[in-house]
């Protein structure tokens, strides 16, 4: 069996390499859509990838914690109470790389000419740095709030809507815990851009203390955690629900939060099952096309072989070995390509800082990384194997009908 | 012409290859021009609704005031522009608005926000305001403590319409304003910041309040042709005079404009790799029919046929196929493309995804249905590039053809 | 001056290797307008090399071909397809017909390159059909003719046009004898009546001594050249 498998294959390299031309149009189909493909999708998905990295880095984190009434009401009435008691939960639970505590709430910011809606959060300057590097997306100005906790960090679309600059003051309002409304001077000290929409376009970041003295509370609205595992988020969060088991307090996982974010990727997956089905399904037509021809130019060469006591599965064989070294190095080749292309751009990043505004309003940075995933490569395998066997039918079906052993006589 | 018929003739007696050539070739034909003409709609869509909604098509502002929005550089002699305005033939309507800020009051809370004084008449005709109402009444150029409240802001004020609330703010002349206001009615745009945020009042009551009688801080204005904006904007930058600053759209959402280019280039990537494909099908049928003929053409080089009447002759094929593939895939497209142009197509869902709900979280505006945008000279064009596609595709048989002799073609089997 | 004169002609293949062969050795020859000529020999003596050389569908490696003042081995590519046109018909063993065009369209192929009106393409097609018995079949495509009815068509192709010179590389070889006799008889009528050159190779004795000057080549070189009585 093996011996003769290997005869077969020679018989198929053979050909192959008499008929280089046919056979080099037809991998270099397969390995340029297969580049199109992978890259198609390792960097699609890389783009939502950040979009939620983004938002869950410097914003919610993977889990949020907040009284259950906040998301809702986004009132500061309904602030964690015991702060602490939750972070002694989270300082021993397994699985969680960090924490911040946060309040914050809707309010307005103005400049002496302007003035906008705004989230205004309370954040604690240090813990920030250690827990999402805050401080490396200051773009100008300098990460921090001022000698005595007067100053504030402003995100740039915020700041380039407000038209105000660095060491300029703002004056902030929101409501108190009474719903008295108070008010803030605060110097900008610095200017972020963390591509997290949320921060760019609403955020003002001041002292936690200063915001908590402004509005008489002394807890937090939110506590936002990451973990070391993102897909964990389901797990940690029941425990840490069982263990704070308080039903003032809602712990969410960062898919409940941005809903969207997952239709985003769900959009993103169909589209490219779809292209990918468009894609193989047009190849396989150009290899129909090429195993078509190089069996009807044989089928006497067949006719020889089957008088001869070949069978005709192995006839069958011979053409689906053939067709099957074609595009498989075509696979190969592609794969190689565009695999290399993406963990190219997963390490680097593709650049693309002339687009960066308009990235930035997806929530994307302007380097786009790339992701890499097995499953790419094996559905691409899968593909292509299939459309070289839907190919291969047809021309064996109109090769068995044509009788070989017959058409030996026929031509000769 | 005898070239000619050997082409027809050959494209005839294969012709399961040359009509699986022409339907690829029309279907990625139709698949262009399609995809163009959906992107272009849908484009031309989402500046019309985000320009409609609220912002404009085009603005004219104090010269100073982008950089330095404050009383200082408003347009101070509103009459005067308005009079301007009402003789030019390429404007279909104009409204003056006076942006400002006021803290707004109830028993309850106190909310700050904006209070934008609007001329409700001409309004109506230059952002969908008056449309957006979801209870309640419109404003109308007789109300007086009126107010047209978002339905997000109302939320936050926990008010409803007929309901009172105060507001104060800073008037025209920095001296202090305030007074009392009932909510007239309540609308919502598909712009969840500016619901949230957004309130309303007749403009001749607000001047009267704040002291900014024939002042506004923006005059809106609709053009009678939005695809001529470029060129009205610049005549309007005469006419008004250099106190004024024109602006359009154009830059008003500048990024809208940019988020829609790197959408395009999206969609140009996924087109290109489908080509890519479709290229090459129809190249490797094309080797292959010239394959299955070398020795022929051998034959015909023999007797006289110089090569560059055999490239004629494979030129002419591919240009027949094509022709055909494009011409099919193009009126057909170009049917389609007229068709939704009328009918929009419904993307309420995306599989099970909401797609208006997609978008607002980018604060964008999506409409579900989208119509494609009917631009005949353009559809040529696209035609024309995937002729040039198709005949591209022979290139490389010719290649493989110049490497045979005449003999050397007539001994290939 | 000679209508043909072939000079010290050379050809090699495989250059080099060890495969290399002589198939033309250095032929020298003379030939007159009207001739009529038989070039002889076993296989693989050059009779094809020497045919194709002199139809300017191959070069020498050495040596020259003039037909009429024209040295043909010194033309491009370009020029060759065009002198072909002009002075060459040609007639190849395998019929070698353009399968999607008719009898009548092969037939007139040439002259339709050639840049004839229709019709004085229309009406020397008829006169040549008629001449060699093929009228019945000029709307038929080959592959609906037998293989005489087609190498008859093929011959009317390489005549149709008047060239000065046919060249007829075994002719006679995929026909029967009652067939191929009938060919050359009729190739022996076009030579006297058409007063067109004709020279053809074959190994078949039965057809050689149809020709009235016969030349045997052996491993690239003549060995004999006669004149037939």
């Amino acid at each position: 069996m093996f011996r003769d498998s290997a005869l077969y294959l020679k018989m198929a390299l053979l050909h192959i390499v008499r008929h280089k031309s046919r056979a080099v149009l037809i991998s270099l189909m397969i390995a340029l859509s297969l580049v199109g493909l992978l890259l198609m999708e390792g960097m699609y998905e890389g783009m939502m990838a950040q979009v939620t990295q983004n938002m869950i880095k410097t914003g919610s984190g993977t889990l949020l914690i907040q009284h259950k009434e906040f998301r809702a009401e986004n009132n500061i009435k309904f602030q964690i109470i015991e702060p602490q008691k939750i972070a002694s939960v989270l300082d021993i639970q397994e699985g969680v790389r960090s924490y911040v505590m946060r309040v914050s709430q809707h309010g307005l910011i103005a400049t002496a000419g302007y003035s906008r809606g705004a989230d205004i959060i309370g954040i604690d300057l240090l813990r920030e740095a250690s827990h999402a590097h805050l401080d490396q997306f200051i773009i100008k100005g300098n990460y921090s709030l001022g000698k005595r906790q007067e100053g504030a960090i402003i995100g740039y679309r915020l700041a380039r809507k407000l038209k105000t600059d660095v060491g300029k003051k703002v004056v902030i309002t929101m409501q108190d815990r009474d719903n008295e409304v108070v008010s803030a001077a605060l110097k900008i000290e610095g200017i972020i851009k963390t591509n997290n929409m949320a921060i760019d376009g609403n955020g003002v970041l001041a002292d936690i203390g200063k915001l908590r003295a402004l509005t008489g509370m002394q807890g937090a609205t939110e506590i936002a955690v990451l973990l070391e595992d993102q897909d964990a988020d389901m797990k940690v969060k029941q425990q840490i629900d069982a263990q704070l088991n308080d039903r003032n307090i809602a712990v969410y996982s960062y898919k409940e939060l941005y809903p969207s974010l997952h239709e985003g990727e769900v959009m993103m997956q169909t589209y490219n099952y779809i292209s990918a089905a468009f894609i193989f399904t047009v190849a396989s037509l150009g290899i129909f096309g090429v195993v078509l021809v190089s069996v009807l130019e044989r089928v006497r060469e067949f006719g020889i072989m089957m008088a001869i006591g070949t069978q005709f599965r192995d006839i069958v064989r011979l053409i689906v070995f053939e067709s099957m070294i074609i595009t498989m190095s075509g696979y190969i080749a592609g794969a190689l390509i565009g695999g290399g292309l993406l963990w190219y751009f997963k390490e680097y990043g593709l650049d693309l800082s002339g687009f960066s505004d308009a990235f930035a309003i997806f929530g994307m940075d302007s380097s786009i990384h790339a992701i890499l995933k097995t499953e790419y490569f094996i559905s691409a395998f899968l593909g292509v194997f299939l459309s070289t066997l839907l190919a291969t039918a047809i021309p064996i079906h109109t090769l068995k009908r044509r009788n070989p052993i017959q058409s030996i006589n026929e031509q000769a | 012409m005898i070239l000619l018929k050997m082409a027809f003739r050959e494209l005839l007696i294969h012709k399961k290859r040359s009509v699986i050539t022409v339907l690829l070739c029309a279907f990625s034909t139709a698949l262009f021009i399609f995809v163009n003409a959906l992107n272009d709609g849908s484009h031309k869509q989402l500046i019309r609704s985000s320009a409609e909604t609220y912002p404009g098509y085009m603005q004219l502002t104090g010269r100073a005031f982008e950089d330095n929005p404050n009383y200082d550089n408003l347009i101070f002699d509103t009459p005067r522009i308005q009079n301007i305005l009402k003789d030019q033939k390429w404007i279909s309507a104009f409204s003056a608005r006076f942006e400002s800020y006021a803290l707004y009051a109830t028993d309850e809370q106190s909310i700050g926000g904006m209070f934008t004084a609007i001329e409700p008449e001409s309004e109506a005709e230059v952002s969908r305001l008056k449309r957006s109402l979801v209870s309640g009444e419109y404003l109308s150029s007789k109300d007086t403590n009126a107010l047209y409240l978002g339905v997000e802001f109302a939320k936050r004020l926990k008010v409803k319409v007929g309901d009172a609330l105060s507001f104060i703010s800073t008037g025209a002349d920095y001296s202090f304003a305030a007074d009392h206001l009932i909510v007239k009615g309540l609308f919502k745009t598909k712009l969840y910041e500016f619901d949230n945020s957004a309130a309303f009042v007749n403009k001749s009551y607000f001047d009267e309040v704040m002291h900014s009688t024939d002042s506004a801080t923006h005059i809106i204005i609709t053009p009678a042709e939005i695809s001529q904006i470029d060129a009205v904007t610049q005549r309007l930058q005469k006419v008004v005079g250099g106190e004024i600053e024109v602006k359009n759209y154009k830059m008003i959402l500048e990024d809208l404009v940019l988020a829609m280019k790197v959408d395009q280039i999206f969609s140009y990537i996924t087109l290109a790799i489908f080509f890519v494909v479709i290229f090459f099908v129809v190249a490797i049928f094309a080797f292959l029919s010239v394959y299955a003929r070398i020795r022929q053409i051998g034959v015909l080089r023999a007797i006289g046929t110089t090569p560059g009447q055999v490239m004629q002759l494979l030129l002419l094929e591919a240009l027949i196929l094509g022709i055909i593939g494009v011409g099919i895939g193009g009126a057909a497209s170009a049917h389609a493309t007229h068709y939704y142009e009328e009918h929009p197509i419904s993307f309420g869902f995306w599989g099970d995804v909401e797609i208006e709900e997609y978008y607002k979280q980018y604060n964008m505006v999506a409409e579900v249905t989208i119509p494609t945008q009917y631009n005949p000279p353009k559809i040529a064009v696209e035609m024309l590039i995937m002729l040039m596609l198709n005949l591209a595709s022979v290139l490389y048989p010719m290649i493989i053809l110049r490497r045979f002799t005449p003999i050397e073609a007539m001994r290939h089997v | 001056m000679k209508f043909l004169t072939v000079r010290n002609l050379k050809k090699v293949f495989h250059k080099g290797s060890e495969s290399q062969t002589n198939a033309l050795d250095g032929i020298d020859l003379e030939i007159n307008k009207e001739e009529f000529i038989v070039i002889s020999g076993p296989s693989g003596s050059g009779k094809t090399t020497l045919l194709n050389i002199i139809g300017g569908l191959d070069s020498p490696s050495e040596g020259g071909v003039d037909l009429e003042g024209t040295l043909i081995t010194e033309l491009s590519e370009n020029d060759l397809a065009l002198f072909r046109r002009k002075n060459i018909g040609f007639v190849f063993q395998a019929y070698n017909l353009i399968p999607v065009l008719t009898a009548k369209e092969n037939i007139s192929y040439v002259m339709r390159l050639l840049g004839c009106p229709k019709s004085v393409y229309d009406a020397r097609t008829l006169e040549v059909a008629r001449e060699l018995d093929i009228d019945r079949y000029l709307d038929k495509f080959p592959d609906h003719l037998s293989g005489g009815q087609q190498q008859r068509i093929a011959v009317a192709r390489a005549v149709a046009s008047k060239p000065k010179l046919i060249l007829a590389d075994e002719p006679t070889a995929n026909l029967d004898s009652k067939n191929a006799e009938k060919l050359m008889e009729l190739m022996r009528r076009l030579n006297e009546e058409e007063k067109v050159t004709i020279i053809f190779s074959s190994h078949d004795p039965l057809v050689i001594k149809q020709a009235r000057r016969s030349i045997v080549l052996r491993d690239g070189k003549i060995i004999e050249d006669v004149v037939c009585p």
